[in-house]
């Protein structure tokens, strides 16, 4: 790499969050080498290890450093692996979402009239449907699986993008650089992808990392409800639904540490998320 | 003014007749709906005598056609599993949800105002901080995680309250904290700046220089402005308690609206499962359509958009 970029990243680097970066890039990390790092299958237990304590209580054994669940598997192995999961889905849901909304919005800003009042007045009603239950309801009728728990996820959360593009895409509209690229001749869909969607692409950016969080938690939820991701596969919110069995037998290690990996995450995303709310913003930007 | 509320007024029933039509369409697109209502192995006839119980005969239009008429009566056909009307059951489901959903209110909004009025009066300082990461944690964690490390240690480790179902104010204490603890977040941030630009403005000013005790700057001039945005969004966000409350309810037996519409999903009792989502959705509609007359109301800027 030449300085300049390495200038680059130190500038950068000089400004972001560091903790929450650190876990992030950690977390992804692991996601990418879990057949490296993962000591156990996640999926196959040993049931003559069933139900051990973490090391350090006695009766742990540290070849199962966070203990094992009710089936004999390690439960930092399917932390591990469980890692893949939660980013695969949270990734392409918002990719999908945002695509989405960010193409609607700019249809509903840039053309208006009737386009934009059929887009907006779908996206009134998405944005008016309760999530959760409606997630439940779209994985029971298309029933459990990591795609479907995508679909359902990227079809559910567009519509804040389009809400906030067609926003940004109705002030874009009036600034004096759009206006001089039509004096210019430039086409309609050139205006639109050229000039208009890099500046809104900050705002996308920005709302994205504040619903990955909302996304992952969601994503937990319906696997725990039982209708997202299905057993054997390790994920989060199944592994907390499996442990709630041993709640009340006191087995603590299978409802913390799960519960511990999704909240790093989302912190780690809700920190950065904020951070690049007031960086991204011109407003703030010099404020630090 | 009149032609802004006919307007908004409009927009709401298209809103919900978007709504409707879908939910009516999700529960019809998946595999036939007779199939999942009837035991296993059902033969042709048995299938059959059920569509024409549950009018699944019918082409789709004609469905909905019927579904429409019969919801606009409030009348959302029988329940599947519990054989009874499902408006009635929805009707018998509510005061368990407004009480989590009020309760958990309550506990959010106490701790972000009181957690937003100490940021924005100290920038610094060590409760400051911590109670700024005390309801930015809340956005983190799942609800129901919350939830079950609260049972873990005042059920089973301390032995201090019920490990769930319904009735007793001890029964409620959890699942409304766990519900609340993440809202906290939303208040703390915006009394913080709320309050912020209230305290510059001209007519805080003027009591500091009447004298006027710090505790009564604050507290009873500055908050009584302050506080609008929150108590909007707090509004606001009671359709999202709501919903965001099924994961709990299901971990404490909670007998709320989240429970049933839960409970309705899993054993495919596809009337209950329309009835309390279009139920939630119309109050949200209805909900944002009154919160926009009314700040179309106090401030006249914001009119014909």
């Amino acid at each position: 790499m030449n300085p300049e970029t390495w200038r680059w990243i130190r500038e950068i680097w000089s400004r972001v969050p560091k903790v929450a970066v650190i876990i992030l890039l950690l977390l992804i990390v692991t996601a990418f080498c879990a057949d490296f790092l993962a000591l156990h299958d996640p999926e196959i237990g040993d049931p003559r290890q069933r139900l051990l304590p973490p090391a350090w209580e006695t009766g742990g054994r540290w070849t199962f450093p966070l203990g094992t669940d009710t089936m004999g598997r390690d439960v930092l192995s399917r932390l591990i692996y469980g890692s893949r999961v939660s980013l695969l889905v949270a990734f392409s849901a918002v990719i999908i979402a945002g695509c989405l909304g960010t193409f609607l919005g700019l249809m509903a800003g840039f053309f208006g009239g009737w386009v934009d009042q059929v887009i907006m007045r779908f996206t009134d009603a998405w944005l008016s449907i309760p999530t959760v239950m409606f997630g439940v309801l779209m994985a029971v009728i298309l029933g459990p699986g990591v795609w479907n728990i995508v679909i359902i996820l990227g079809g559910t959360f567009w519509s804040r993008y389009a809400r906030v593009v067609r926003g940004e895409t109705l002030s874009m509209k009036t600034r004096d650089f759009v206006q001089l690229a039509r004096i210019a001749g430039c086409g309609k869909s050139r205006i639109i992808w050229k000039h208009i969607l890099p500046n809104v692409f900050n705002s996308v950016i920005t709302l994205s990392s504040l619903q990955i969080g909302i996304v992952i938690v969601v994503e937990a939820s319906l696997t725990f409800l039982g209708v997202g991701v299905p057993p054997p596969k390790p994920a989060w919110g199944l592994m907390l639904s499996e442990g709630r069995g041993g709640l009340l037998a006191g087995y603590w290690w299978l409802i913390v540490f799960p519960g511990v990996a999704i909240a790093l995450l989302v912190t780690s995303f809700n920190v950065i998320g904020d951070w690049l709310r007031r960086y991204l913003d011109p407003f703030y930007r010099n404020i630090g | 003014m009149k032609r802004y509320i006919i307007r908004r007024f409009i927009f709401g029933i298209v809103v919900v007749w978007i709504v409707s039509v879908m939910i009516f369409l999700a529960t019809r697109i998946g595999p036939d709906p007779a199939l999942m209502i009837a035991s296993p192995g059902a033969d042709e006839a048995e299938l059959n005598s059920i569509r024409d119980r549950f009018g699944l005969n019918e082409p789709l239009p004609v469905q909905y056609y019927i579904f429409i008429k019969k919801a606009l009566r409030a009348d959302f056909g029988e329940s599947i599993y519990y054989g009874l009307p499902v408006a009635d059951i929805v009707w018998q489901r509510l005061p368990a949800t407004l009480m989590l959903v009020g309760t958990a209110k309550l506990i959010s909004l106490g701790f972000g105002i009181l957690a937003g009025v100490l940021a924005a009066r100290r920038r610094t300082g060590w409760t400051n901080n911590f109670l700024r990461w005390f309801s930015f944690l809340g956005l983190s964690m799942p609800n129901f995680w919350i939830a079950m490390l609260l049972i873990l240690i005042f059920s089973v480790k301390l032995k201090l309250l019920p490990t769930g179902g319904y009735g007793t104010f001890w029964h409620l204490l959890m699942p409304a904290f766990s519900l609340g603890w993440y809202f906290s977040a939303g208040y703390t941030r915006l009394t913080e700046s709320s309050l912020l630009q209230v305290l510059n403005s001209e007519y805080i000013k003027l009591c500091r220089v009447k004298g006027l005790t710090e505790l009564s700057v604050v507290g009873k001039h500055g908050l009584k402005n302050a506080l609008i945005p929150v108590v909007t969004l707090a509004g606001m966000n009671v359709v999202l308690m709501i919903s965001g409350a099924v994961a709990v309810e299901m971990v404490f037996a909670w007998p709320g609206l989240g429970l049933l519409m839960y409970h309705g999903a899993i054993y495919r009792d596809f009337n209950v499962v329309q009835a309390v989502i279009l139920f939630i959705s119309v109050f949200m509609v209805f909900m944002n359509l009154a919160v926009d007359i009314l700040y179309a109301y106090l401030d006249p800027r914001i009119r014909y958009d």
